[in-house]
């Protein structure tokens, strides 16, 4: 039994080293293997360069551009028509048409010598000369021939090709639809022109694809980041099967793809010369259904410098829009501030000779459009040019950008063709599609057939502005609206009408009418609570022991002052009590009153001192505080008529009150004014605030002396800033009309002088003003 | 000939020499009358400034007018003063008190120790010449101790004897180019004859020889009632006045008598006894009153000045009342005082009433309020008064406010500001500066950790809410 055992023991032992010895063996022996399939395909890849280079080097030119010398006013209008914050301007190609020349590579595609490159963001008609550099030097000069229909890309013509015959690429065919050419691991490699010192070298890179797509779609569409268009891709194998168009190879499940050389060679060709008849024939229709209107403004009266204002409240803007159905609805896809909106009195619509009226229906709710209704009986609605049907522009595809301007007296019309470039996600997790050219904003989108199909525009969110009405400081000269959109707005993109539709059937529910055009008086009534205010600060907020309700002071107004009959009164809130909160009805969101938002931390207020000078450039700080302030601003956004509950703090104890939102009477910044030329002065009409501060009581009447011009009869006269005017030659003044009737009545008669009985600081003073 | 030239030569030569001998021989003899009455005068002020009160000495001049020893000076100079050494003609140095200020002719009267005169003999006194004579080109001097410069004289002559400032309205001005520097504050403007016509008190600064003296006849009222009541008692009846004819203002009325009545101050003796803005003033007590221009006024505010307080003081004034609404009956009230028509006949009805009504002058009020240094707050206050800064007295017309914060001290750090004025501390309202000093002596002693009070200042005509934190004491850590 013992020896049987033993001899177990030692077979089992043999056995154990029989396997190990096999093991090393076969470890040593893959080990072997290894090295040696390494060193072969560095012999391949070697062979692989080696016959890239030899077989791509006589089909590879480079090419030169020569652009067209701009003439200043050119200069101008190009800055004027492009929109130069499109952040995807290919910086590369504007670099050049400053510099008036670029320099690319081609990849000839037949025998003939048609070249492809990769589609330029300049415009053909600003090239001035092409020159084509063979692979022995030699240049010949070449032409635009055509744009590919499903590619970004541009073929080029050179004008003595018969002379040589030229050797085009060979591109291997590949099926791309059922599976991918490349997938994840593969290696391939790239073939390029480079320019160094004049001299032009092939260049082939190794790559190899590291990343894909999380789409879950197998593999299918696969990307590589930073390659450069108009690169060469072959495969492993070492052969050509395409050219990158993109920054990206993709290819998506119907097959549509960024880089298959046969796809790309066979895609159906429009030669420059059909695209400028196709262009000019759309142009022609687009003016027949082209809506021009022109907005008739009322005098711009705030006292806001130009300075802060924006371009477009100083001048009188022209839009161009589309009859959108047959009830006579007009879209016109531009950013509208509402400062422009208020003062409209009248709107000239002009569409194909025919001139008519129109009324503001407002701003689309949620993209940078507005509306306007005419006649139905006078606007032509053609559904023909309107195509709803797009779901979505196709990468690549070609298409036209349509842009308008008035020029000399004539409404012109541009058409650009243009692809989509990328694809973006926006705010509402809405893909949109970047293209290709700048566009500018409030520009349509033509379909290659000549539909209209989206708009060029920007996303708007309804109460963007109630939610971001800054509160850093409590006096806001400037508009919010413009820096808001300005600044920070949202980016443009393509709105397709398959999108908009919906919206064009039936415009009104789907605009904001809070902001509409308002009469001349009540332009410059604010929606109020009538109280002044300042932050409540945590020092303050410990000593009045409410850090908890204020958030150790952050949240809060608090009020220092009710004007007397305004809805602040009607609740009983009084000075000292704190404004915690705004709700509107319908709303969940409670908006926190703070004056911390957007900015450093302002606690207090400077106007100048009375005494001080008159301010600087036009603008003159009142010693009453500007009712353009916080929490009027954020009420006029919330709007008139609006149920709201306000949370307040009447010492420690929080109360609520609901009330529905009013406005106050006109401020002194929208007053009514009466400037007298001759004598240099301008009067406004004696408003609450200014009352208030002035201590002049409610039955007392007159005028404020809003303005002092220099060295003017007025000024002779010792007549100063924010003096109240009370009577002229005895006469109490009832309003700004009375005393305008005094003046003018003493103008007329033989009288020299006339006497201000003024009020200043509480005391009265006679003045005489001479003629 | 020749003879002759030489002759005339000596005879032009001769007369020059005499005329500048005798001129010389003048300017000797006025000097030797008032020279050695002249005082250079050293006060330890204190100053409140940048939110402390601070000890700093002054320089100025001064004349003596009695054989008692006392002093006329400058109020800017003798004004809160804690201690004067007054150097004499001889050179010696003795102290003096301050017997009455007159802020608002910007005069005081001093009055010298003379027990400290180591050598007693009889003071030289100057003795005023009448300023009411005195005409643009009089050759004047001034004396002094132009920056401390002691004894100096400059000389010059009267460029204005009508000098209008607003800030002084009971006095014209004498303007001069004899040259006046600080320290000549409080000196005499001296006449040929050697008597004193003025007492310079300002310079132009950065202007030439530009400089500013108060008539003697002024001076010599002044300082004869600092001398019996040691102050100045006003009578006050609260209206301010215009000139009918104001170049500075090109206000150009057509009347040809009375004064303007701009402005009726609130709750005033005026107020009460029915004047009204607008109204023209002719006499009072049946004493003519003319302000045509401005330099007429001081005439007249000095008269008002001087009404028995208590009395009752008859005002006749022109009144325009409109019957209807009506265009121009300003002008017209004018014109029917004129007797003629400056515009077109009149198509309505106003009423031009002489009136006479009775208005009881009262008590001027000080002119400036009393300061009080917060020591532990860092800020120096000041009571709001009837006649301080208009604009801080139509803010607030009672209580006080800040008239300066340390840099970096509690009030500062605070968020207090310059002309803020204090409504509240915690819940007190702050009516006066004795209020307000019974509140700052209570919170001072607050015990440490709790140094923390709300305070509601006006700022620009609103209320503010700030919190004073005085936990720090500046003075320890400054000692450190």
């Amino acid at each position: 039994m013992k020896a049987n055992i033993k001899w177990i023991f030692v077979v089992f032992i043999l056995v154990i080293m029989a396997l190990l010895s096999a093991r090393a063996a076969n470890s040593r022996c893959i080990q072997e293997n290894k090295t040696e399939s390494k060193q072969e395909t560095e012999d391949q890849r070697k062979k692989i360069i080696k016959k890239l280079v030899s077989e791509t080097r006589e089909s590879l030119v480079g090419i030169e551009f020569k652009f067209k010398k701009k003439s200043q006013l050119e200069q101008i209008t190009d800055e004027d028509e492009y929109d130069r914050s499109n952040r995807y301007s290919d910086y590369k190609t504007q670099e050049a048409l400053e510099k008036g020349t670029l320099k690319l590579f081609g990849a000839v595609i037949e025998k003939e010598g048609t070249v492809l490159i990769p589609s330029l963001s300049i415009q053909s008609d600003k090239v001035e000369k092409i020159t084509v550099i063979d692979h022995e030097g030699a240049r010949h000069e070449a032409e635009f021939h055509a744009v590919l229909q499903n590619y970004d890309a541009t073929l080029l013509k050179l004008k003595e090709s018969k002379k040589k015959e030229w050797k085009p690429i060979n591109f291997i065919q590949v099926q791309a639809k059922e599976s991918s050419p490349l997938g994840l691991g593969d290696h391939f490699y790239n073939i390029i022109l480079e320019s160094i010192d004049e001299t032009w070298f092939v260049t082939v890179f190794p790559r190899q694809i590291t990343s894909v797509m999380m789409n879950g779609k197998n593999n299918q569409l696969f990307v590589l980041n930073a390659l450069e268009s108009g690169y060469l891709v072959a495969n492993e194998a070492g052969q050509v099967i395409g050219i990158t168009l993109d920054n990206y190879l993709w290819i998506d499940e119907t097959g549509r793809n960024s880089f298959i050389g046969t796809d790309i060679v066979n895609d159906k060709r429009i030669t420059v010369k059909e695209l400028k008849e196709v262009t000019q024939k759309f142009e022609k229709e687009l003016l027949k259904h082209v809506v021009k209107v022109e907005f008739e403004l009322r005098e711009d009266k705030s006292d806001i410098p130009r300075y802060y204002r924006s371009e477009a409240a100083n001048t009188k803007p022209i839009f161009f829009g589309y009859c959108v159905n047959s009830q006579g609805d007009i879209v016109f896809p531009y950013t509208l501030e509402r400062e422009i909106i208020k003062r409209i009195e009248g709107i000239k619509i002009t569409a194909q000779n025919t001139k008519a009226t129109g009324k503001f229906s407002g701003l689309f709710k949620d993209w940078d459009g507005f509306a306007i209704q005419a006649d139905p009986k006078e606007m032509v609605f053609a559904p023909d040019l309107f195509n709803a049907g797009a779901k979505e522009l196709l990468l690549g595809d070609l298409w036209f950008t349509v842009s308008f301007t008035e020029k000399f007296g004539k409404t012109n019309v541009k058409l650009e063709p243009n692809r989509v470039f990328r694809r973006q996600k926006s705010m509402k997790d809405f893909v949109h599609s970047v293209p290709r050219l700048n566009v500018k904003s409030g520009s349509w989108i033509l379909s290659r057939e000549g539909k209209l199909c989206g708009f060029y525009s920007a996303e708007r969110k309804e109460d963007e502005l109630e939610e971001s009405v800054p509160g850093n400081s409590e006096y806001m000269p400037w508009n919010p609206y413009r820096s808001l959109r300005g600044l920070f707005g949202p980016q443009n993109r393509v709105f397709l009408l398959s999108e908009l539709k919906v919206q064009f059937d039936q415009p009104t529910a789907h605009l904001d009418k809070k902001i509409m055009p308002v009469s001349k008086k009540e332009e410059g009534r604010r929606v109020w609570l009538g109280v002044e205010f300042q932050a409540v600060g945590k020092s303050l907020a410990q000593i009045l022991n409410i850090e908890k309700q204020t958030k150790d002071g952050k949240q809060g107004l608090l009020i220092t002052y009710v004007y007397p009959n305004s809805p602040a009164e009607k609740l009983g809130l009084k000075v000292e009590d704190i404004l915690l909160s705004i709700k509107v009805e319908g709303k969940e969101r409670e908006i926190e009153l703070t004056l911390e938002r957007g900015g450093p931390y302002k606690d207090y207020y400077y106007p100048k001192s009375r005494y001080s000078s008159h301010g600087y450039d036009e603008y003159v700080q009142t010693p009453w505080r500007s009712q353009k302030n916080y929490l009027n601003m954020l009420l006029t956004e919330i709007g008139e008529g609006k149920k709201i509950t306000v949370k307040y703090l009447k010492g420690s104890e929080e109360k609520s009150s609901v009330l529905v939102l009013g406005r106050s009477p006109v401020d002194f910044e929208s007053a009514d004014k009466y400037k007298d030329e001759e004598l240099g002065f301008t009067v406004k009409e004696l408003t609450f605030e200014a009352r208030a501060l002035m201590k002049v009581d409610k039955d007392s009447t007159g005028v404020i002396v809003a303005k002092i011009e220099s060295g003017s009869k007025a000024q002779v006269a010792k007549l100063d800033m924010f003096m109240i005017i009370q009577k002229v030659n005895g006469v109490q003044i009832k309003d700004i009309k009375h005393f305008e009737e005094l003046i003018a009545a003493w103008k007329k008669s033989d009288a020299k002088s006339f006497t201000l009985e003024v009020m200043d600081m509480g005391q009265t003073r006679f003045i005489d003003v001479s003629k | 000939m020749k003879k002759l030239w030489l002759l005339l030569l000596v005879f032009v030569a001769s007369c020059t020499q005499a005329e500048y001998k005798r001129d010389q021989q003048v300017i000797d003899e006025a000097i030797k009358k008032v020279f050695p009455s002249l005082v250079f005068i050293k006060p330890i002020q204190e100053e409140y400034s940048e939110g402390k009160k601070q000890l700093q000495q002054v320089f100025g001049s001064g004349f003596i007018i009695s054989n008692e020893g006392y002093v006329v000076t400058n109020s800017h100079v003798a004004e809160k003063s804690k201690e004067i050494k007054c150097v004499l003609f001889d050179k010696e140095e003795i102290s003096a008190e301050i017997v009455g200020l007159d802020k608002e002719t910007d005069l005081a009267v001093l009055r010298l120790n003379l027990k400290e005169l180591k050598i007693k003999q009889p003071l030289t006194v100057a003795s005023f010449g009448d300023s009411r004579i005195i005409k643009e080109g009089d050759a004047v001097m001034a004396m002094g101790s132009p920056y401390g410069f002691t004894r100096s004289i400059s000389r010059g002559i009267i460029s204005s004897t009508e000098r209008y400032f607003e800030f002084s309205p009971y006095n014209l001005w004498f303007q001069t180019d004899a040259a006046i520097n600080p320290g000549n504050s409080g000196g005499p403007l001296v006449n040929e004859r050697g008597e004193v016509v003025g007492v310079n008190s300002l310079g132009l600064f950065g202007a030439d020889n530009i400089g500013f003296a108060i008539p003697s006849e002024v001076v010599k009222e002044v300082a004869e009632k600092l001398i019996r009541d040691k102050k100045v008692n006003r009578a006050w009846v609260g209206i301010k006045m215009q000139a009918l004819k104001d170049f500075s203002k090109s206000t150009l009325l057509q009347a040809t008598k009375g004064v303007l009545i701009a402005s009726v101050d609130e709750g005033s003796p005026a107020e009460i006894g029915g004047l009204k803005a607008g109204d023209i003033l002719l006499s009072c007590n049946d004493k003519e009153i003319n302000g045509i221009y401005q330099t007429d006024l001081p005439l007249i505010e000095r008269f008002l000045a001087n009404l028995p307080i208590g009395s009752q003081a008859k005002f006749q004034v022109l009144r325009t009342q409109e019957r209807t609404a009506s265009f121009n009956p300003f002008i017209n009230m004018i014109a029917g005082i004129l007797g003629t028509f400056s515009s077109k006949p009149p198509k309505k009805k106003t009423v031009t009433k002489e009136k006479v009504l009775i208005v009881t002058p009262v008590l001027k009020e000080k002119h400036e309020g009393d300061d009080f240094e917060c020591k532990k707050w860092n800020m120096t206050v000041k009571e709001i008064t009837k006649f301080s800064d208009l604009y801080i007295y139509f803010q607030k017309n009672k209580g006080v406010f800040i008239q300066g914060v340390k840099s970096g001290g509690n009030a500062e750090v605070s968020g207090l500001y310059i002309n803020d004025i204090l409504v509240k501390i915690g819940d007190v309202e702050i009516s006066s500066l004795k209020t307000f000093k019974e509140v700052y002596e209570k919170l001072i002693v607050t015990e440490k950790g709790k140094r923390k009070i709300k305070v509601v200042v006006m700022r620009y005509g609103y209320l503010q809410y700030l919190v004073l934190d005085f936990e720090r004491d500046i003075e320890k850590i400054e000692e450190q």
